[in-house]
């Protein structure tokens, strides 16, 4: 589903250039779950906006469902996305369901409106309330509203930018569990990016530890988590509490 | 973890509004905070643990009241007076280290002169006596070159070092008692670690007494000694950090471990959750404010509000739990008892 085949990204030019990927190369199919790791600047969200086709990588390739990802006005693209601060995703002004209704904007209304109700039910958000604007929700229900909001584009790929990372303990355990239900159901792959391990264990069937834009280790979760090869992804480990 | 009381806070109220529309937030906090010890308190968004720091420190949004009184190295002071009143304790006896101390930051003032500006107005000390004060927390917070960061404008600085900065600067004028909020919510994990050591480490070291609020039950069991569980407003479980963590009597405080995301856990599978949501405040009844929620809710629990009681060492606010506790083992809690006596 997902292809990033010896991707490189470099912002510059000579030798004031920063290179913030370099050789970077992964799969992830269908259905299955990758979970970036890495401290600040290890290329993370760079990774994140390539796939996404915010920008071009400088060397090598990214395909979405085989194609190179393109952003284009008026149809919801095959990679959608949930981020850290699920009030900068929605608009204020808007309510929830027009939000979340916005990929469907080609449908019927009759069917848009079924489909968004559908949908918030979906997250475990009373559909009555579809009218309402954001700053009526708490923050564990915005993450629910947004995830709502990129299921109904019918993503191939979801990314998942610290899902989790801005909620308290006992709303994260609800957004991992909708994310594993969701996934259950419509078999997205899922590209996660985040520093908290233990999010990583409950959700990733492979880790991919980054550092200094490279790839550092590429394992299967329970390999990664049972003896980590890198020392640095040891490091990781024992800083996680 | 022995020795003097250096914070206690008694009866803590924050109130809003006033005659009918009156509504109480955080409904009376009892807390004891050992000189060079690190008290945790953990509670979820909107259980009142910011605003019961602040209602400490008098930097209470305008509209909201504190009432209660706190204990400072002996000194008593009334949290019903105005917060103006009490400002010379801040930044003197009291230190706070905010979630974002680089929004703490005069962008246009260097670090260095940030960093001694306030002991030096106040007269706590001469300017260069502060200065070399500052040169050494800045190497004990971890810059290996602390005569080069002085010399900085704080957008020259990461995220990472604007939060050792501030954290230097809470403790130039050597406070009695460090709040630390939300300590590197933004900040990576191993960063968020050695922060967290440093702050052990120098409290340790100069008899500072450490509050550390936070969400995180992984983080407040690494570094704190003892631990307070806020729901709703009120404390429902204290005691040494480890015994709360690892053998939590109070049922919210129980759910609060068993949702916790952990490495052990198995790949992919579904986390425990707590049906339901916190109340409001204006919407908890007369009983427990977590009866809603309680998976051994009994009820009585509807109806009485139920106070910290059980082990001395390790109280809960729970009818049930120490109900239980009592008929398990009534000779053994009075032997601890007599014991400490």
């Amino acid at each position: 589903m997902l292809v990033v085949d010896d991707v490189g990204k470099r912002y510059g030019s000579g030798a004031d250039a920063t290179v913030a990927l370099d050789g970077v190369s992964f799969t992830v199919a269908a259905g299955a779950t990758l979970a970036v790791v890495g401290e600040s600047g290890a290329g993370k969200s760079t990774l994140g906006r390539l796939i996404a086709g915010f920008e071009l990588p400088t060397s090598g390739r990214v395909l979405v469902d085989g194609a190179p990802p393109r952003l284009r006005s008026g149809a919801p693209s095959v990679t959608q996305a949930v981020f850290q601060h699920p009030s900068e995703a929605l608009s204020p002004l808007a309510s929830i369901g027009a939000s979340v209704g916005e990929p469907l904007a080609r449908r019927p209304r009759k069917e848009r409106k079924r489909r968004v109700a559908e949908l918030l039910e979906l997250v475990g958000i009373d559909a009555r309330r579809a009218g309402e604007r954001p700053s009526a929700f708490s923050g564990g229900q915005l993450q629910r509203i947004s995830l709502a909001r990129a299921l109904a584009g019918e993503p191939r790929l979801l990314l998942c930018d610290e899902p989790t990372s801005a909620l308290d303990v006992s709303v994260q355990a609800q957004i991992v569990n909708l994310l594993l239900d969701a996934q259950a159901q419509s078999g997205f792959a899922c590209l996660l990016v985040t520093h908290d391990l233990a999010i990583v264990r409950s959700l990733a069937d492979e880790v991919l530890v980054l550092r200094g834009g490279r790839v550092v280790e590429h394992r299967d979760a329970d390999d990664f988590f049972a003896s980590p090869a890198a020392d640095y992804s040891r490091e990781l480990l024992a800083a996680s509490v | 973890m022995s020795g003097e009381t250096a914070l206690a806070l008694h009866d803590v109220r924050v109130t809003r509004g006033c005659g009918d529309g009156r509504l109480e937030l955080v409904h009376g906090i009892d807390l004891a905070v050992a000189a060079g010890a690190v008290c945790g308190v953990v509670g979820e968004t909107g259980a009142g643990k910011t605003l019961t720091m602040r209602a400490v420190l008098g930097l209470l949004p305008r509209g909201l009241e504190s009432s209660g009184a706190i204990e400072l190295g002996g000194q008593r002071v009334d949290l019903a007076t105005p917060a103006i009143a009490r400002r010379a304790l801040l930044g003197r006896e009291l230190a706070l280290v905010p979630q974002n101390p680089a929004a703490m930051l005069d962008p246009v003032v260097r670090v260095g002169d940030q960093l001694v500006e306030g002991v030096v107005r106040r007269r706590m000390s001469t300017p260069a006596e502060a200065r070399s004060r500052a040169l050494e927390l800045l190497s004990q917070v971890g810059f290996r070159d602390p005569e080069r960061i002085v010399r900085l404008h704080p957008h020259q600085l990461s995220g990472g070092m604007s939060q050792r900065v501030g954290i230097a600067m809470a403790l130039v004028p050597r406070p009695r008692v460090l709040i630390v909020d939300e300590p590197t919510s933004a900040l990576d994990a191993h960063l968020r670690i050695e922060i967290l050591s440093l702050i052990r480490t120098i409290a340790r070291a100069e008899r500072t007494a450490v509050v550390l609020v936070s969400h995180d039950l992984g983080l407040v069991a690494r570094f704190c000694d003892t631990v307070a569980v806020l729901y709703a407003g009120t404390i429902v479980e204290s005691g040494p950090a480890a015994a709360v963590i690892e053998r939590p009597r109070h049922p919210y405080a129980v759910a609060l471990r068993a949702v916790a995301p952990r490495l052990t856990a198995t790949r992919r599978a579904r986390l425990t959750t707590i049906p339901g949501v916190p109340p409001t405040p204006d919407s908890i009844g007369a009983g427990c404010p977590f009866a809603p929620r309680c998976p051994r809710v009994e009820p009585l629990c509807r109806e009485l509000r139920p106070a910290l009681a059980g082990p001395p060492q390790q109280p809960a606010a729970c009818h049930v739990v120490n109900r239980a506790a009592r008929s398990r083992a009534p000779r053994s809690t009075g032997e601890a008892h007599a014991g400490r006596r």
